[in-house]
């Protein structure tokens, strides 16, 4: 099975009801992201989390058999009051961010679909994520996605 | 239908047409499958007949009598054996049934009835054709249909109609019948008439309300809007609503200039519109300073006063560069129906000229529904692009310190405050004075009081102004243009890195870019790309210098910079 680097879309950051674990606050229990931009791409990620829409969720959850590597919480979700109020939203009144849930990767990279060494921003996903994403909007693939040889840091 | 003509050529490709060009005279040509009346007719209608022309002159009469005497037969027209003309036939469709008729008459009278509301000339037309509606099917009934058709299609004529259409053709569904008084729907008509209802006294009471802030303002206005309610009856209190509604959008823009700018940016195109729909009318504006309400009242002038708008106008005005000058007069020109160079670009940056031109310009409109809507958008327009109040800090506490006293004793002074952006030690977004005062333990006019270091010593920090505010005020074109304010230095950095770099250096505009919403690489919004590019380079943990954040800054600024406005 082949293996590649994925890079979500980042359009945001961590929201301020995000909780953190103790001692050093990078560790995440509660997920909560604000939004600065509109969102383009089903997936999305910040710091060393990843998110993902209701549709993506329940196409993941759909493949057979089951992908590994992956669990699903709850995410807060909003967008912030500067640019995205200001500029973003001004063109979409009536659209909404909709519902999105908090992809938590538990795998490891090249072992299982999804996998992420710890405390690394490189979310390796294996040939059967690619194609299920092959169905959701992923902005600039050509960028975002590339072949994983092994290694665990990208540059 | 087919001309019985050489040259012409049928454009509908299910029509079926032949012609040869060596057609000489009618007499040369035998009649087919024609009914003997109805050539008879076309010969009688043809004023050329006694010259022998095969190419009638009044084609229109001819093809109205020959449809209304016997519309559904047919001509072909031989040479000998050889088809030489035929009348046009959609052989391919079939005739339409009496359902796809109906409906389709349906539909003209419908077009016809549309049509009417706006322009009365047609309403006779429209009686005509509901008249033919009414008869039983027949050749009378043909007659006015065909009369009504022709008929509109004259009068369509007349008011220079856009389109093509047929003698014969019905309603197809793609013919707009434009009036010269094409966009009504947009026509303030409410908010003028209710302004027009509205008395001196009514916009003098309105004024004072708006001298008097929050809950008891608020108070105020309401009673004398149920007030002149009251006085006006029932019938009229939408249209009353409409125009108190347009006086209280201008004297609150004109308030929240000062106190509230970030409420005046965001109402600032319907406070132009409002304010156009004021001057249509015709009230009179004074632009003055403070107290000059209280002038208004001793004199009995029932003029609104509005204290900022005029100054602040022209200060933006003043603050364009020549080029831009000129693009806002000539949009301004458009809107008012004055020809190029009928303004003096530099006239106009004369104190109060900006807003007196506004007026003069209204004034001398032609008192029609379009121009007025045009030149009413105009000043809507020009107020949604304008930010007119200063936009350096001292000026704005200058100003700000000049009203403070008077706010102040009218329960203002909090609007004031608002404008100073306070950071917490350690956190990227700012927090209102009320919880930095809070958190220093002080009141908030202490707060206001404090220095740099006695802020620090909280672990505070303010700045005077928010971000966009310092963007858009060094780069006022750019407001409401689709452009993002990007933090060259990422807000986030305040957070992960406090003590690197101070929320004023985050927020200044050195550190400020902007990129309209619409650059993309690849597909990829730009501002994306960025993003992403710091997220990868400050990941949770890692330590890093100043240094390295601003060679990472130059680095992006370098292959990005093509991208923002103004480039870098």
């Amino acid at each position: 099975m082949k293996f590649y680097f994925y890079e979500p879309q980042i359009c945001g950051d961590f929201g301020e009801n995000t909780v953190y674990a103790p001692p050093d606050k990078i560790d995440v229990l509660k997920f909560h992201y604000e939004f600065s931009s509109w969102p383009q791409d089903d997936m999305q990620w910040v710091g060393y989390c990843f998110m993902g829409t209701d549709q993506l969720k329940q196409a993941f959850e759909a493949v057979t058999p089951a992908l590994t590597g992956i669990e699903f919480g709850p995410v807060e979700v909003t967008g912030d009051d500067q640019e995205f109020e200001r500029v973003w939203r001004q063109g979409r009144p009536d659209s909404a961010l909709g519902k999105w849930h908090w992809f938590k990767i538990t795998g490891q990279p090249g072992v299982h679909d999804f996998g992420q060494a710890y405390r690394s921003m490189d979310l390796v996903v294996s040939e059967r994520v690619i194609e299920v994403l092959k169905n959701f909007t992923v902005i600039n693939p050509a960028r975002k996605i590339q072949e994983w040889t092994g290694e665990i840091a990208r540059k | 239908m087919a001309e019985i003509k050489s040259s012409d050529q049928g454009d509908q490709p299910s029509r079926h047409q032949v012609e040869t060009p060596a057609l000489n005279s009618p007499e040369a040509q035998q009649v087919r499958n024609a009914k003997g009346e109805l050539v008879e007719s076309i010969k009688a209608a043809n004023p050329d007949r006694s010259d022998g022309s095969a190419t009638p002159k009044n084609r229109a009469g001819l093809y109205s009598q020959a449809l209304i005497e016997a519309q559904d037969r047919s001509i072909e027209l031989f040479d000998g054996d050889k088809v030489v003309a035929a009348r046009v036939m959609d052989v391919a469709k079939p005739a339409p049934t009496a359902k796809e008729t109906v409906e389709q008459q349906s539909k003209t009278i419908e077009e016809l009835s549309e049509i009417a509301k706006h322009n009365p000339v047609f309403q006779p037309i429209l009686g005509l054709r509901q008249h033919a509606e009414k008869l039983p099917p027949g050749e009378e009934k043909d007659k006015f249909i065909q009369l009504a058709k022709e008929q509109a299609t004259d009068t369509k004529a007349l008011f220079s109609q856009a389109g093509s259409q047929s003698e014969d053709q019905e309603s197809c569904g793609s013919h707009i019948y434009e009036t010269p008084l094409k966009g009504y729907a947009s026509y303030p008509d409410q908010e003028i008439e209710g302004v027009r209802r509205l008395t001196p006294e009514d916009l003098r009471k309105l004024a004072k309300a708006f001298e008097v802030a929050g809950p008891a303002g608020e108070a105020s206005i309401k009673e004398i809007s149920d007030e002149i309610l009251r006085r006006t009856g029932e019938a009229s209190r939408d249209t009353l609503l409409a125009g108190i509604k347009a006086v209280c959008t201008v004297l609150e823009y004109d308030r929240d200039l000062v106190f509230n700018p970030a409420e005046a940016r965001k109402k600032a195109a319907a406070a132009g519109e409002a304010l156009g729909v004021l001057f249509v009318v015709g009230v009179q504006f004074t632009a003055g300073g403070i107290g000059y309400a209280d002038r208004v009242r001793q004199s009995g002038d029932y003029s609104l006063p509005l204290k900022n708008i005029s100054e602040g106008l022209n200060r933006w005005y003043e603050r364009q560069s020549p080029a831009d000058q000129m693009a806002i007069v000539a949009e301004l020109g458009a809107g008012f129906g004055l020809a190029s160079g009928a303004v003096a670009v530099n006239k106009l940056r004369k104190k109060g000229a900006l807003i007196e031109f506004l007026k003069e310009g209204l004034d001398a409109l032609p008192r029609n529904p379009e121009a007025e809507r045009r030149a009413i958008q105009a000043v809507s327009k020009l107020f949604g692009r304008a930010e007119p109040i200063a936009d350096t800090g001292v000026v704005v506490a200058a100003k700000a310190t000049d009203v403070v006293k008077d706010a102040h004793d009218k329960g203002l002074g909090d609007h004031v405050m608002g404008m100073v952006k306070y950071f917490e030690y350690g956190k990227k977004k700012p927090i209102s004075a009320e919880q930095a005062a809070a958190k220093a333990g002080v009141t908030k006019s202490e707060l206001r009081q404090m220095t740099e270091e006695q802020l620090e010593a909280r672990g505070l920090e303010s700045i005077q102004k928010s971000y966009d505010r310092m963007f858009f005020g060094k780069y006022p074109q750019l407001k409401n243009a689709g452009v993002v304010v990007h933090h060259a230095l990422p807000q986030k950095l305040l957070e992960k890195h406090p003590g690197l770099f101070k929320a004023k250096e985050v927020n200044s505009i050195e550190y400020l870019r902007g990129i309209p919403v619409d650059a993309r690489k690849d597909g990829e919004w730009v501002h994306h790309i960025i993003t992403a590019r710091w997220e990868k380079f400050l990941p949770d943990g890692k330590n890093v210098s100043k240094q390295q954040i601003l060679n990472e800054l130059k680095a992006i600024d370098k292959e990005y910079g093509r991208f923002y406005v103004p480039p870098r």
